[in-house]
């Protein structure tokens, strides 16, 4: 009875130490995965100071991305803009990251469809994809990369603004990258995008 | 690349060609050291496509230097599959590194060049 009784004691106990294990280890994975996320804000704010630590997920922990999921729609110059966002997370390799996948549909005053990413099926593939708020937050930037003729640069930074008083209205603008290229870039190339130009969008 | 094919068409010394990089916090060379045989070059269709790639792939590294330097390392590597390319960082104190990835190409692993 009484060697039973030390064996039952002795089970509890062991039950106990593994239970303790356990937990010591569930809390340390979840202060290693924490220490490796980081807000996108976080992550936006770092950049400006070169400060980054070793991170491998940037998440939008405060949903920060969500006010542009939907489509957008403008006139500038003649042509239709419409932009269509949605939000990805946990995208990316090393480094895993929530992010809107932006597509794009322009057309011209006679109604031709003169680039559109709208039936690009593949989020992977619309070569229009969040990189994250400039370091004052007021704008997300997106990565724009659209066929760039030999010597001429068709990609850079969409900066997209909703101001926190007009939810419905988004004013986006395009700068295009500083890069080397080669040869010279033919006198009829037009980007995709307007240049240093302001468009505003109505959301649809 | 094109500058090193150019080179290699115009039978000049292939290691004459190098391209550097000035930045705030860090002046970068990069050069081949390659042989003849690995020198790639590519389409403006898939130039179109790295860079879409490359760019989302480099910019979460943007304010940590060494994933930077980890980062362009690899794309070239085992993205573009661009081997014989060595990266230099020219340090403000006069130094010079030669910056590798590791074994296992998790990490970098950085040499003093010879003087």
């Amino acid at each position: 009875m009484l060697i039973k009784q030390i064996q039952s004691n002795q089970i509890v106990q062991t039950k106990i130490y593994i239970m303790k294990h356990i937990l010591i280890i569930l809390i340390l994975t979840t202060i290693s995965y924490n220490a490796q996320t980081v807000s996108l804000e976080a992550a936006a704010q770092c950049r400006a100071t070169s400060n980054c630590p070793n991170f491998n997920y940037i998440k939008d922990i405060n949903n920060s991305l969500n006010k542009y999921i939907s489509t957008w729609k403008g006139n500038y110059n003649g042509k239709i803009y419409e932009l269509n966002f949605i939000k990805k997370i946990n995208i990316g390799e090393d480094i895993k990251k929530d992010k809107l996948i932006g597509r794009i549909k322009i057309t011209d005053s006679n109604g031709n469809i003169i680039y559109n990413t709208f039936y690009e099926s593949d989020d992977a593939q619309t070569r229009f994809k969040g990189d994250n708020f400039q370091p004052d937050l007021k704008a997300y930037m997106m990565n724009f990369t659209g066929d760039s003729p030999q010597g001429c640069i068709n990609y850079g930074t969409v900066y997209l603004r909703i101001k926190p008083e007009t939810p419905n209205k988004m004013s986006i603008l395009y700068l295009a990258d500083y890069d080397i290229v080669q040869g010279e870039c033919p006198n009829s190339f037009v980007s995709t995008f307007p240049e240093k130009q302001t468009i505003s969008l109505i959301k649809q | 690349m094109e500058m090193i094919k150019n080179a290699q068409d115009e039978g000049r010394p292939l290691d004459d060609v190098y391209a550097i990089m000035i930045s705030n916090n860090a002046n970068y060379q990069i050069r081949f050291t390659g042989n003849q045989y690995q020198i790639k070059t590519f389409t403006e269709a898939q130039n179109n496509v790295f860079r879409d790639l490359y760019t989302e792939y480099m910019k979460d590294r943007i304010g940590n230097q060494k994933s930077l330097e980890l980062g362009l390392l690899y794309f070239m590597s085992e993205k573009m599959n661009l081997k014989g390319v060595t990266l230099y960082r020219m340090d403000a104190n006069g130094i010079n590194k030669e910056i590798k990835p590791n074994a296992n190409k998790t990490d970098t692993v950085e040499s003093n060049c010879p003087n």
